[in-house]
């Protein structure tokens, strides 16, 4: 018998109330009808224009946006569609993101140790164990130890996307949403964050769900991809099919717009990550 | 910490003398004349040069500030030529007024203000409605004003306050809280304002930053992302218009005090304005500009305890 997936989205809708000044308060549908499937260890990369609902996917696994009834989120056999808070605190340690912006996703006012540690000590790990785990986990994202001790405001977009990545991985997740955790960072510190989640992927056997709009990317990190276009997907495979023979004339264009219009300065951006990534590891 | 704190305080020091010099020129130039004050319409020459000279006004600009200098380092602040007191004595049995309007406000502003801007920020409907209403009158009536309204409506109209006075808090606690209501209630409702208008801006800023959303994808409780996570961030941009607000009761108080006809400072500048009255103005200036440095250092302070970017640059 085949192993089940570890997560798998069935019609998955999210509504949202636009409040428009002519034509007053409208529902509209973000996301319409997705179905998606994550295998255990599977990176499923999900591109689309900005606005298509790719984040919207993401916060309806993560429980911060509700899905319309009909929708349901199954995670390693169990449905979350609708968890509790409850129970999605215990959930924490299973599924965990990592978010755009390096520098909204810590809180400023704490040391590095206390963001990292905090979700152990909510869980009852005591001080030391905490400090040799948030040690730990700190080299594995490649970053010394003694940063545990400093403030976010030290530190510079890579480092604290590598912080946060730090946070995500703290507590041994199985599934890791990232929603663009590098489309802030400057290109070659992109491809090192790039390389690092490979890494950590390889040694720790994580799925990502990796929320892009960069179909270059995608196509560099992932296995599987799912094409997102007005909260619907308009095309679903492995990644190398989806690519070399496009379905879909959307997907033709978001090929075609990537990421800067001269097909130059794009095959020298792909070669110059390409060498970054076989440098680097 | 203490290295911000010092240096703080060298900015601050210069301040302590420009202040004073300014209010000083301004007023020893200003149409009027404390001689002519004391001796009424019926006087001869020769009277009136002996008082200026027994106050010193015949001598220079800089000469009679170097005066006014030398007593202050000694810690006298001079007498008022037209009653004769000690300014100092003078200023110490007022300040209890001014204090009480001016703290009891601040604190009526925080509580109140940080309250509505969290609830509202946390809560879009009529609550929201309810600050904008608060803030837009808090903005556009001056509090001398409100405090007309206040006076009218419930100390002649309903009596429920004095309408006028002030009793030190020693003597009767009571009478203190029911003499200072309606002057901290005009005093507060644009503190209130700022406060809240600030609180809630503040909250909204933190609560929609992707390390609340993680928090949130935890299933932590809202509560403890409002208490143990965001409130401290959102104290920092708080903390300074609080500081703010203080410094500007500070002459709110003067027109507030003057409509409740409380014996404070406010009251105390306005009459030796009137006089001409140098000293009793330079020793109010000079208490006030040690509150602002104070306050500003107190903030400072606080700013970086709240903020540890402030504190490690
Ligand atoms: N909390 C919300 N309330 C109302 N509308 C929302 C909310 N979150 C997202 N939307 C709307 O839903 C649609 C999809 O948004 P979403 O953030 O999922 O897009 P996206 O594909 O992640 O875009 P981007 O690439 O810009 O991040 C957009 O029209 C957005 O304005
Ligand atoms: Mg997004």
């Amino acid at each position: 018998m085949p192993a089940e997936p570890l997560l798998t989205v069935t019609d998955l809708s999210v509504e949202f109330e636009s409040t428009d000044r002519r034509r007053g308060r409208q529902r509209f549908r973000a996301v319409d009808g997705v179905s998606l499937r994550l295998e255990r260890g599977e990176t499923l990369g999900l591109v689309g224009e900005s606005g298509s609902g790719k984040s919207t996917i993401g916060n309806a696994v993560l429980g911060l946006v509700a899905a319309q009834p009909g929708s349901r989120i199954v995670f390693d056999g169990e449905d979350i569609t609708h968890a509790p808070p409850k129970r999605r605190r215990a959930l924490g340690s299973r599924i965990q993101v990592v978010f755009q912006d390096p520098y909204s996703s810590l809180n400023p006012s704490r040391t590095i140790g206390q963001t990292l540690g905090e979700p152990l000590r909510a869980t009852g790990v005591d001080r030391r164990e905490t400090q040799s785990r948030v040690a730990e986990v700190l080299t594995k994202v490649d970053m010394a130890p003694d940063v545990a001790s400093r403030y976010p405001s030290q530190f510079s977009g890579g480092q604290r996307q590598r912080i946060a990545i730090a946070r995500a991985l703290i507590r041994n997740p199985q599934l890791v949403i990232l929603d663009e955790p590098t489309s802030a960072l400057d290109l070659s510190v992109q491809a090192q964050i790039l390389n690092l989640l490979i890494a950590l992927r390889r040694d720790s056997h994580l799925a990502y769900l990796f929320i892009s709009h960069d179909i270059d990317v995608v196509r560099f990190f992932s296995s599987r991809m799912a094409v997102l276009r007005h909260g619907k997907i308009v095309e679903q495979g492995a990644v190398d099919a989806v690519i070399e023979r496009p379905q879909e004339s959307y997907t033709r264009e978001l090929l075609a717009a990537v990421p800067v219009a001269d097909p130059r300065e794009q095959r020298r951006r792909r070669e110059s990550r390409a060498s970054l990534v076989t440098d680097s590891r | 910490m203490t290295k911000l704190i010092a240096r703080r305080l060298a900015i601050s020091v210069p301040l302590l003398f420009v202040v004073p010099f300014l209010t000083f020129v301004m007023a020893t130039l200003a149409p009027g004349d404390p001689a002519r004050t004391i001796l009424g319409d019926d006087f001869t020459p020769e009277a009136y040069q002996a008082l200026r000279a027994e106050l010193g006004l015949d001598k220079s600009l800089f000469a009679q500030y170097a005066d006014w200098l030398r007593g202050v380092v000694q810690g006298d602040l001079g007498t008022s030529p037209v009653t004769g007191l000690s300014v100092s004595s003078e200023i110490l049995s007022r300040v209890g007024v001014t204090a009480s309007l001016v703290l009891l406000t601040t604190v009526v502003a925080t509580l109140i203000g940080v309250g509505l801007g969290v609830v509202s920020a946390l809560r879009a409907g009529w609550l929201a409605k309810a600050v904008d209403v608060i803030s837009l009158v808090g903005f556009s009536f001056p509090s001398f004003w409100v405090g007309l309204v206040l006076v009218a409506f419930f100390a002649v109209k309903l009596g429920w306050f004095p309408a006028t006075g002030f009793v030190p808090i020693d003597i009767s606690a009571r009478a203190w809280a029911l003499a200072l209501a309606l002057p901290v209630t005009a005093l507060a409702v644009h503190a209130i304002a700022m406060v809240a208008k600030q609180t809630r801006d503040a909250m909204l800023d933190t609560l929609s930053r992707d390390y609340i959303l993680s928090l949130r994808a935890r299933g932590i409780s809202e509560r403890s992302i409002i208490f143990r996570h965001a409130l401290r961030n959102a104290a920092i941009p708080v903390s300074t218009v609080i500081g703010l607000v203080f410094i500007s009761l500070l002459d709110g108080t003067v027109l507030v005090e003057s409509v409740f006809a409380m014996p404070g400072l406010g009251g105390l500048v306005v009459d030796a304005t009137q006089r001409h009255e140098i000293p009793a103005i330079q020793g109010i200036v000079l208490t006030f500009t040690v509150v602002v440095v104070l306050i500003n250092l107190l903030v400072d302070v606080l700013y970086g305890w709240l903020n540890p970017k402030a504190r490690v640059s």
